[in-house]
């Protein structure tokens, strides 16, 4: 291919395949990002917890894509960053920005492979009936979701040295997810927890979930506006991040 | 293929799997035996849940009585069905059930199409209400339930092994209220239970039953409470609850509490089928043998009925009591409703209703009025839409009886059917379990020698059940098994001994039903006086009470299997032998335990 006659939006879609690759060629990292929260699942929304089907669907759904959010844009950029590639990119007419729009575009469509499995397993084995408005509808917050961690992983992943980020990743995953209510939920904490789980962006995603699957109503407005302001939040950091990388150059 | 086409597909995949997922089945059009949409009864005698009409014609719509009464007309093309010296009666309502395992099922065969739980975890609750709500036909009775009971820790609710939320001050109560309601509960049930007997068990003060109250009704919420004295439903009236799901039998009502009962409108669920259990009082229930309901008696229900309380029976005074109490509670006007514990021992889902009503008339309730209680008179208390009733808009949930139970509570038993949704539901109890999950593998044929097994030994004692007692083994061989035991106050029954596991793993259950009886002789060794008993854990669940047997020491007993009631010799789980009553010291060595 000749970069320089081609359409200036073919490189981008080049880098975006190329994220597609690296996660296809390394199962390694795809099958436990995948089977790790659907083993949870399997575990205590099908097989344990008699009625957990249902609400458990939207918690451990929201904990897989989560993860595979968080680590591929965390772990993946920090370490890309690390080894130059970014940096040698700049040589070639594809934006550099098209990597990260690939990773994560493959992490929302991985995110969508763990929720699509788990909601199959729902349908079998829990015996979950959605309408099919509501298996889309779920669908989609899940989707939404696991942008918002994009953005979270994107501002770790450009502030975190590649040694540091799967062990910092993991130590901020892990408790965020129990503290947000997606393993025990939030309504059985003492009362002072429940308060900190409301401030929590994995509690609102998995709230939204939880208002599609019909587990319990939502302040449907309020879960957006805290996913929302947290997204900026991270957008801000990314962009210092960024300023940053340049400045490496 | 370029990776983008993967991905598409990929994406067309997830597509494709999404829109393929199930969906509810849309309610089927209900018809009871023909394709009409509409059903008809004709010639009935119709018990509306308040009043009695004669000759009434009952339409059925969509799961919900259209039309009910005298010279209703029956659409054109309807094939009615005739009920002629036959009484039509709404569903029944327990109210006062433990919901679990497949309760709702056993109970609608007895024509008990809802049922007031008042304490069970809340986990599918999500799914519970919505089946509630729908008017599809199905095979369980509806459940309306109060979730996690508030307890002190430690105290009565806290022993079944379920994490129950408890609090220990009223500060706590309008956080707690408030976890119920999101969780789902329908009402707020709360523990005040100091203990039985000698035994005493951390509970809630006044203060906090009072908090509680406060909260449950500033929620929107019923407060209702367990009480077992005199002294306990006192502080609980004067805590502002709605109800008092059990009655007492301690001591006499008196007229100041029943005149600030009369003044908060308190409501009594006195669960005559549990109490008649506790204390022994009344006959068995024969109700086990009726011609009518025993086909309907699952396996479990079977074994919940044929059990007995530990170390109950034989307190006919308070029985009396009890049974004085209800007919005080009635010449005073406070409401009472029929509910029955169910499935605690000696009780079961769905027919110690019946046993209720039957209970309810003994202590002096009209029948007219204790067919209220178990109807309309529920519905109203707690507040129900549509349950209870057989008028229009109500659900067609309903009996239909041989007879006139108005005029003689022996008829209710004769079912003839039993509608939910207004479709009839199939009555006949599930055949046995055959599938491997429940079937036990068979023990080896000819006599077992319990002490040939050292391994499967094992010290137990109340511990296991929240008590303070202990027990250790100090030799276990073919010749015998040593036993030190230390029984301590603490649980409602102190026990403390050893067990023999029929599986090597614990608990599993074994197929014994070749074997025909034990063998035992046990050598007392202290000079302590203690009790001797034989505790058999059997049937298809690992929770079920164990049937008892009392031994006498130093000599071979014989105990027949089939004699011990409530034992399951085909899912035999564990023997254990223990000693009970007196705290102290005690020794014992097991010479001889044989099965045969």
């Amino acid at each position: 291919m000749n970069p320089v006659s081609a359409p200036t939006w073919a490189p981008t879609l080049y880098l975006v395949q190329a994220q597609w690759l690296n996660l296809v060629r390394t199962p390694a990292y795809t099958l436990p990002t995948l089977l790790f929260p659907v083993m949870f699942y399997g575990f205590f929304g099908l097989l344990m917890i008699p009625g957990g089907a249902r609400p458990l669907l939207g918690s451990f759904a929201t904990f897989g894509v989560m993860g595979a959010a968080l680590f591929a844009l965390g772990v993946g950029i920090a370490t890309e960053r690390a080894q130059g590639w970014l940096k040698l990119l700049r040589a070639s007419p594809a934006p550099v920005a098209a990597v990260i729009l690939g990773k994560a575009a493959v992490a929302v469509l991985f995110g969508l492979v763990i929720v699509v499995v788990m909601s199959a397993m729902a349908a079998v084995f829990g015996e979950l009936r959605l309408y099919t408005g509501q298996w889309l509808g779920f669908a989609a917050v899940m989707a939404l979701g696991s942008l918002t961690f994009c953005l979270m992983g994107l501002a770790f992943g450009l502030w975190l040295s590649p040694n540091a980020a799967p062990a910092v990743l993991n130590l901020i995953y892990l408790p965020l997810g129990f503290l947000s209510g997606l393993w025990i939920p939030a309504q059985q904490f003492p009362g002072w927890l429940q308060e900190l789980a409301q401030w929590l962006p994995p509690y609102h995603m998995a709230a939204l979930a939880h208002a599609v699957l019909g587990v319990r109503e939502a302040e449907i407005g309020i879960s957006l506006l805290h996913l929302g302001v947290f997204s900026m939040i991270c957008l801000l950091f990314a962009i210092a991040g960024w300023r940053r990388l340049d400045g490496v150059r | 293929m370029k990776p983008i086409h993967t991905m598409g597909l990929v994406v067309a995949a997830l597509l494709g799997v999404l829109l393929l997922l199930p969906s509810p089945e849309t309610p089927p059009r209900n018809t009871a035996g023909d394709s009409a949409p509409v059903s008809a009864i004709v010639n009935a005698r119709l018990f509306d849940g308040d009043e009695v009409i004669e000759d009434a014609t009952i339409l059925i719509e969509q799961g919900r009585i259209r039309a009910a009464g005298p010279g209703v007309e029956v659409p054109a093309g309807v094939v009615p069905l005739d009920a002629a010296g036959k009484t039509v009666l709404p569903g029944l309502i327990d109210a006062h059930v433990h919901a679990y395992g497949a309760a709702r099922t056993e109970a609608l065969r007895f024509g008990v199409t809802t049922l007031l739980d008042m304490f069970r975890a809340p986990f599918d609750f999500d799914v519970i209400r919505e089946e509630r709500d729908s008017p599809a036909a199905t095979d369980r009775a509806d459940l309306y339930s109060a979730g996690f009971l508030a307890t002190a820790p430690g105290g009565h609710g806290t022993q079944y092994g379920l994490a129950v939320p408890t609090l220990t001050g009223p500060d706590q109560a309008a956080d707690w209220v408030a976890a119920r309601k999101s969780e789902g509960s329908n009402w707020i049930k709360i523990v005040i239970e100091p203990g039985w007997g000698s035994q005493r068990l951390p509970t809630l003060d006044a203060a906090t039953v009072a908090a509680l109250v406060e909260a449950a009704h500033a929620e929107g919420l019923m407060a209702v409470a367990h009480v077992s004295r005199l002294a306990d439903a006192r502080m609980a009236v004067a805590a502002g609850v709605d109800g008092l799901v059990h009655l007492f039998g301690d001591e006499a009502i008196d007229p100041p509490l029943l005149d600030a009962m009369r003044a908060g409108q308190v409501f009594v669920v006195p669960t005559l089928a549990v109490m008649a259990s506790i204390y022994g009082g009344s006959p068995p229930d024969a109700l086990a043998e009726h011609p009518v309901l025993a086909p309907r008696l699952g396996a479990l229900q079977k074994q919940s009925l044929a059990q007995r309380f530990p170390g109950a029976g034989g307190d006919r005074q308070a029985w009396q009591r009890v049974l004085g109490n209800v007919e005080k509670l009635r010449a005073a006007g406070i409401p009472l409703l029929a509910g029955s514990d169910a499935p605690n021992p000696g009780t079961a889902q769905g027919i110690s209703l019946h046993r209720e009503l039957r209970l309810l008339i003994e202590a002096g309730l009209d029948p007219l009025d204790a067919l209220r209680a178990a109807t309309g008179a529920a519905a109203e208390v707690f507040g129900l839409d549509g349950r209870g009733c057989l008028r229009p808009g109500c659900r067609a949930d309903l009996l239909i009886v041989d007879g006139d139970p108005i005029r003689d509570i022996e008829a209710l038993a004769r079912l003839d059917a039993v509608w939910k949704n207004g479709v009839p539901v199939a009555t006949d109890a599930p055949p046995a379990p055959t599938d491997s999950s429940t079937s036990a593998p068979l023990a080896g044929a000819g006599p077992l020698d319990l002490l040939g097994q050292p391994e499967r030994w094992v010290a137990s004692a109340d511990s296991y059940m929240g008590g303070n007692s202990a027990s250790t083994l100090a030799s276990a061989d073919v010749s015998g098994v040593s036993v030190q035991a230390t029984l301590a106050a603490g649980a409602p029954f102190p026990y403390a001994g050893a067990m023999w596991f029929a599986s090597e793993t614990p608990m599993q259950p074994v197929d014994h039903s070749q074997h025909r009886g034990l063998v035992v002789d046990v050598e007392m060794l202290g000079d302590v006086e203690a009790g001797l008993q034989l505790m058999l854990f059997s049937g298809e669940s690992q929770q079920a009470i164990p049937a008892r047997v009392e031994l006498a020491a130093n000599g071979v007993v014989e105990v027949a299997l089939d004699a011990v009631p409530g034992l399951d010799p085909s899912l035999l789980r564990a023997v254990g032998v223990f000693v009970s009553g007196t705290p102290g010291e005690h020794a014992f060595r097991i010479r001889e335990l044989r099965l045969e």
